[in-house]
């Protein structure tokens, strides 16, 4: 139940982000969800998409450093308390989370996704299933 | 005007005087070496000279040329011409493969740097009447002992107050009223800016002279060091391998650098094919020791570049000029008084395999002091996309360099295939500190 994300290296200047989202918005490529780790040097972007592979293609074509790395997407009811629970049951399983950003699903459904980058991805979707957490499945973002 | 001059006697030697003098101490010198160091031997006999084919300074470009690399072949001592028990003095500087550079003196070659470091602070304007402030390093780098020798030879009251804690420095300056000062040209701006911070004023100071070199500094560095210290600025220049600072040095005409002949013989080459070129050409120096007993090197490659200037100074001195140096002839940085090669930083990238060894160094001057930055591809590979792990990575590689280059260093790891090719070879330096006038 793992979600492919695109890590993208960019260098700190002005413009690095456009040279992603040109290549993003000239194949037609719709993002589901975005985040950015930032230092001094460098940032590190992170995407959600709806077409992975070919934006994977595209990007690299346009020279950029691309990785892919496997994430959990956990649905939330969005209450109160609702991801202090998922990660309850990720300290019970003892894993540790590198780390995590939210988007929402829809608008208007009070329904959000955290997606988190934890160590072992495969016993931590386990743990959060167990927790009775709906998990976010490949084919609820991929239109490919 | 009158031109102050230490050794009028040296200094001022006729030309044919002084052809002959060094003739007859090239000759001596080339026997001694012939005989004393197996290297020399090995390297003459390669060329197929004999110290018998050396009769006067006109037959000198017969001889092979001496190169760094023979000093590291022969680490530490090898071309020592004199036994351990006739040392009483070694120095070193950084090397380019981790091996430094060793050279060594008998009490007699240090005699002789007092002599030529007197020379050099003399023509200033310095007497023993003044109060020197020594603020080169003392230890392994010839700036700061060379700097003591000559200013004790002339009889100056000499302060060893080497380098760091400018504040104590600029107390110092105050309190003990020195009138001279010699350190690298970026550390006097340091003190200047110290002393504008804590509202100390030239006046405060007794300084009249400073003589600055080590490292390459421009016309616009000099004109500031003289109007924030109220000092006149002394070019100077040397290099361990020949006996450190004290090789040449401006004189009070401020147009070029004076070298001392009598012990040094000065040639310009043409780097690429060894011929001497003529008066007034740009090229590389050569120097031959003529009175060094511990390490006289034979022509001797610099690697520095710059021209001669035979015609006779203002000054009245007779021995020739270095115009204004231009540079290296081979890829050597200068950074804070270091050497540093682009080889050294290449060995460390090549023994860290996360990395690709596609580098940059960039080189700035940031309020006067010099930054050298790395630039390192990442490999795709490699590249993870966990901050802390390239940071980590970056951290890794800025220590491992740091330990080989001994001066900090910033690093930073770009994405592949960005560093600047050129015809697919990368550029490897961008010196953006502007040191040509």
């Amino acid at each position: 139940m793992t979600i492919k994300q695109l890590s993208i290296f960019v260098e700190n200047r002005v413009g690095a982000l456009l040279d992603v989202t040109s290549v993003l918005r000239e194949n037609g490529i719709d993002m589901r969800a975005f985040s950015v780790a930032e230092t001094t040097d460098f940032g590190i972007v992170r995407l959600i998409v709806n077409k992975p592979a070919i934006a994977k293609e595209k990007l690299r074509a346009a020279g950029l450093t691309v990785k892919e790395t496997p994430v959990i997407g956990v649905l939330l009811e969005d209450t109160p308390g609702t991801f202090h629970s998922v990660l309850e049951a990720l300290f019970k399983a003892n894993i540790s989370i590198e780390y995590t950003y939210a988007f929402a699903k829809n608008s208007g459904s009070h329904k959000a996704y955290m997606m988190l980058r934890v160590e072992d991805t495969d016993r931590a979707a386990r743990a959060l299933s167990d927790a009775g957490f709906k998990l976010l499945s490949p084919g609820d973002v991929y239109e490919e | 005007m009158s031109y102050n001059i230490y050794n009028p006697e040296a200094e001022c030697m006729p030309r044919e005087k002084l052809a002959a003098l060094q003739s007859e101490r090239l000759v001596s010198t080339v026997k001694r070496v012939y005989e004393k160091v197996p290297a020399y031997k090995k390297k003459f006999d390669d060329a197929g000279v004999k110290p018998e084919d050396i009769k006067s300074v006109k037959d000198l470009s017969k001889l092979p040329f001496t190169y760094k690399q023979d000093l590291r072949d022969n680490y530490p001592y090898g071309l020592f011409a004199v036994p351990m028990d006739e040392i009483v003095r070694i120095h070193a500087s950084s090397g380019t493969t981790g091996k430094q550079t060793v050279v060594g003196y008998t009490r007699n070659d240090l005699k002789i740097w007092g002599e030529v470091m007197a020379r050099t602070i003399g023509a200033g304007g310095v007497t023993s009447k003044d109060i020197g402030h020594i603020s080169y390093g003392y230890g392994l780098f010839t700036g700061g002992l060379g700097g003591h020798i000559g200013s004790e030879t002339i009889g100056a009251a000499t302060i060893p107050a080497s380098t760091g804690n400018t504040a104590r420095q600029v107390t110092i300056l105050q309190d003990f009223k020195p009138t001279f000062l010699l350190c690298t040209p970026s550390y006097a701006l340091t003190i200047a800016e110290y002393m504008a911070q804590h509202g100390i004023t030239k006046d405060n100071l007794c300084l009249k002279y400073g003589f600055f070199g080590a490292e390459p500094w421009t016309r616009g560095m000099q004109t500031e060091i003289e109007n924030r210290l109220g000092i006149e600025c002394f070019d100077i220049y040397g290099l361990s391998e020949i006996i450190g600072p004290g090789v040449a040095y401006e004189c009070q005409a401020h147009n070029g650098l004076h070298v001392s002949e009598d012990h040094f013989i000065l040639e310009i080459i043409d780097p690429k094919t060894g011929e001497v070129l003529p008066e007034g050409e740009k090229g590389e120096l050569v120097f031959t020791c003529i009175t060094k007993e511990a390490l006289p090197l034979i022509r001797y490659r610099t690697h520095d570049v710059g021209y001669v200037i035979k015609e006779p100074c203002a000054c009245g001195r007779t021995c020739v000029r270095i115009g204004k140096l231009l540079g290296r002839s081979d890829d050597m940085l200068i950074i804070r008084g270091v050497n540093v090669f682009p080889s050294q930083i290449e060995g460390v990238l090549t023994t860290i395999d996360e990395i690709a060894p596609h580098y940059q160094i960039i080189v700035d001057r940031i309020d006067n002091r010099d930054m050298l930055t790395v630039l390192v591809e990442m490999t795709e590979e490699n590249f993870t996309d966990e901050v802390r792990k390239i940071e980590s990575m970056a951290a890794k590689i800025k220590k491992e360099i740091e330990n080989v280059l001994g001066i900090s260093v910033n690093v930073r790891l770009v994405a592949p295939q960005t560093i600047t090719r050129f015809e697919g070879k990368a550029v490897r330096v961008v010196d953006n500190r502007k040191l040509r006038d």
